[in-house]
């Protein structure tokens, strides 16, 4: 039965070339458009080089305050020494990595500038990522202790600093009036990772700011890498009890006097989702989501109405088809499924070459120098939803115009 | 005529809904692309007020345990770059320097007037750095501290906000905190026309220039035309030098600007591509439709020849046919977007909301008439005999 659909699917689509063009470039652009934005949505949630434990990860980064009584709010970065202070005294065994965020800087070298980012981190944070060391290797705790100025660079700015594959451990390189040695040089990664990307990374010993300042807002965040998956929502509550017990001191300022703090260690997503959304008790993730989905099927919905229409002219078009084989006892119901398998199996052609297509705009990406290391990728999760939207989309357009077709009335049909 | 093509499109008009439906859709789609490239445009075309060229913006972290130590540092730093030749002139001003990613805004009030303003504090020698221009007034300079108003200059947005027709020169202004604020007063010394300092596109906006206070430490300063990486490295180098623990960072503002100009750019750029082909598909979409019904019109359209019509009656008729289908589309269309003005929606202009709208209902006609084209010329030259006979 299924085959016999397909084989008049095919004759259909094969009568009216010019009707199955635009139908299946409508399909395929529109799909083209859906799956390369959910790999680039793909990209920016899931794990990737070298944040590859991403989804074992807690982070804390962002800390709330709020004025319930004047109304105001003040919220960003934690300190560092917030992480030592309470991030730190978590009992539940784990790693936990402080990383600053990124600033810039310019590195000048025979008349040439080099605007380059850099953060402050401890060698924790080399354990909880796992970059690719192309030449020497990360600094230690012992280098921290020694107040050794090492710096780790990346590839982009090996090539631009020392040369193109020479070799760069051990050379010295001034930044700032200061000279810092090159420990190692890794491969870089995309600006998209949020709180690994950069071009150097010193040892948080070589900061010029006063780290120990007591202060819960800073320039920090902070990875947490559980041993086991289970631990997570156990150190969770944990620092949820660490959080509820610190106290807000009054710093003098007669307009913000901070009475509720909201801080808390999210998976990745969450720990953005929670800014625009959350104040504190809602994740927010839902309601991204939403967003997200709602803004895709308003994008969806124009080629939908446009296949629908076009669809409604084929039906007309085989008015007597319809009405010989409902003159011959075939139910509505049949019709109407016919139909809209038809349609599906065009979305999926359509869909196929969407496929094909988003392949070559995602490989033009990655090789493009738009986005510097950008890797985005054509994996299972992104297929099965282009699939899904394919489906969606051939349902969306199909089933208004077999509601109409099986409505026709056999005489009607045949009249021409 | 046209009462005779309404009349058929009624009577059938549960055929051409959907294709009202989709004109309906792709008027709203072009209506936000018309309405966003007018406003930006609008923006884009006034004058800036300032001048970005050979402007440096110097961002300084001085590690400073207090106020008074930072001042002298400050003082060190002015010292030494008097001693460029190739520093025209140079000012601290507060960390929202223009282009910068940061914003101040404050709540100014006057005569129970209350409203937001961005707010700067830069040095006087700050409108000769970036060569602006005072409409009304002057600009505030060293002797204005010591009087018991904080002098300052406002753009002309803020002043027609705050003060109508009248003059602002000599007005004081309250800091939004009512009477009972400590801050002093603030009073107006200048008006400047444009100001604009976030990028090309931004529109007219309030803004406030106070005099800078001590923990003010970005700058920006002139430099001689064709000063490069050379005098940057110099300049950095040199002044790190002066301090222990100093970290400072040199930007060229012409690049500041492009940045923050693609942040406007690229997202309407992709929507524009987006945009044009969800249009492009419809056009597609209207082309094959409209083929498809002409064709199973034969008989009616061999009537019509026989009957005397000539072919560019014929021509005509299916082009007005589609012409109203559009409009059905399109008064739905309009219904919706006269609710933005009407209800002052994102604060745009109605004129730039009402040309958008005339815009977009030009286009749906344009378009729907290439679309409708091609078929109907097909239509007009069919011959009575050939299609009658068929029959």
């Amino acid at each position: 039965m299924l085959l016999n659909y397909l084989k008049i699917t095919l004759a259909v689509l094969q009568r009216r070339k010019f009707f199955t063009f635009i139908s299946l470039f409508g399909i395929s652009l529109t799909l083209t458009i859906l799956v390369v934005a959910t790999a680039f949505i793909d990209h920016l949630i899931a794990a990737g080089y070298p944040e590859i434990n991403r989804d074992r990860s807690l982070y804390i980064w962002n800390i709330k305050q709020k004025d319930t009584k004047n109304d105001g709010q003040s919220s960003g970065p934690i300190s560092f020494s917030f992480i030592n202070t309470y991030v730190r005294s978590l009992k539940t065994p784990a790693k936990i990595a402080a990383v600053s965020m990124p600033s810039t800087i310019n590195i000048y070298l025979n008349n040439h500038k080099l605007n380059v980012r850099y953060r402050y981190t401890d060698s924790n944070f080399w354990d909880v990522t796992s970059f690719d060391f192309l030449e020497g290797k990360n600094y230690t705790e012992q280098n921290i202790a020694n107040n050794d100025y090492v710096v780790v660079i990346n590839d982009y700015v090996r090539d631009e600093y020392v040369g193109k594959g020479q070799p760069a451990v051990g050379k010295m390189i001034e930044i700032d009036n200061v000279n810092y040695r090159i420990i190692g040089v890794v491969r870089g990664c995309p600006i998209t990772r949020i709180h690994v990307s950069s071009d150097l990374y010193f040892p948080y010993n070589t900061s010029k700011a006063d780290l120990k300042k007591v202060d819960l807002r800073g320039n920090f965040a902070a990875i947490i890498l559980p041993n086991n998956l289970s631990d997570i929502p156990k150190i969770q509550t944990e620092f949820n009890v660490v959080a509820s017990k610190i106290k807000l001191t009054d710093k003098g300022d007669k307009w913000f006097k901070p009475d509720k703090l909201f801080v808390s260690a999210d998976s990745y997503i969450t720990s953005f989702t929670r800014q625009f959304k959350g104040d504190g008790e809602d994740d927010g993730v839902g309601y991204f989501f939403t967003i997200v989905l709602g803004i895709a099927l308003l994008f969806m919905s124009l080629p939908a109405i446009n296949l629908v229409n076009i669809n409604m002219s084929r039906i007309m078009e085989r008015a007597s088809e319809i009405g010989i084989r409902k003159a011959f006892g075939a139910s509505s119901k049949t019709l109407a499924m016919q139909f809209v398998i038809e349609n599906i199996v065009l979305t999926l052609i359509g869909g196929v070459i969407a496929v094909f297509l988003s392949l070559g705009v995602i490989y033009y990406l990655n090789n493009s120098n738009l986005i510097a290391y950008i890797d985005l990728s054509f994996n299972w999760k992104v297929f099965s939803i282009a699939i899904f939207v394919s489906l969606l989309f051939g349902l969306l357009s199909g089933v208004y115009p077999a509601w109409r077709m099986s409505k026709l009335q056999v005489v009607e049909a045949l009249k021409n | 005529m046209l009462k005779h093509l309404f009349k058929l499109i009624w009577k059938r008009k549960k055929m051409n809904f959907l294709m009202m439906f989709e004109i309906f859709f792709s008027f709203l789609i072009l209506f936000a692309v018309w309405t966003l490239g007018i406003y930006n445009y609008q923006n884009y075309a006034r004058p800036s007020g300032l001048e970005t060229d050979n402007v440096w913006v110097a961002f300084f972290d001085f590690n400073a345990p207090n106020d008074t130590i930072k001042a002298e540092y400050k003082e060190l730093v002015r010292q030494q770059l008097t001693r460029y030749r190739a520093v025209h002139s140079f000012a601290f001003t507060s960390t929202n320097a223009p282009f910068t990613f940061s914003s101040m805004n404050n709540n100014v009030d006057y005569n129970k007037k209350t409203t937001m303003s961005e707010v700067m504090r830069v040095e006087p020698d700050f409108p000769k750095v970036m060569n602006m221009k005072v409409s009304e007034g002057r600009w505030f300079n060293e002797t204005d501290k010591a009087g018991n108003y904080r002098p300052i200059v406002i753009t002309r947005h803020l002043k027609e906000e705050l003060f109508g027709n009248e003059s602002a020169i000599g007005k004081t202004l309250g800091n939004g905190d009512g009477a009972n604020s400590n801050d002093p007063k603030m009073k107006v010394v200048g008006v400047v026309d444009y100001f604009k300092h976030k990028d090309d596109f931004q529109k007219l906006s309030n803004c406030i220039f106070q005099p800078s206070d001590i923990w003010d430490d970005t700058m920006v300063m002139k430099v001689q035309e064709g000063s490069g990486a050379e005098l940057e490295a110099q300049i950095s180098k040199e002044v790190a030098r002066l301090g222990k623990d100093w970290s400072i960072e040199i930007q060229q503002m012409d690049n500041m600007k492009s940045n923050r100009n693609n942040l406007v750019l690229v997202p309407v750029l992709i929507l524009l591509i987006v945009c044009s082909f969800l249009v492009f598909n419809v056009a597609l979409g209207l082309f094959g439709v409209l083929f498809q019904t002409i064709s199973r019109r034969k008989q009616e359209i061999g009537v019509r020849r026989a009957m005397g019509a000539t072919q560019g009656a014929i021509l005509w008729h299916f082009i007005g046919e589609t012409a109203v289908i559009a409009t059905f589309g399109l008064i739905l269309g309009v219904f919706f977007a006269v609710q933005f003005p009407l209800l002052n929606v994102f604060d745009v202009e109605a004129g730039v909301y009402l040309l958008g709208i005339l815009m977009a209902v030009i286009s749906v006609y344009v378009l729907v008439s290439i679309c409708a084209f091609y078929p109907s010329r097909q239509a007009s030259v069919m011959q009575p005999a050939i299609v009658l006979h068929e029959e």
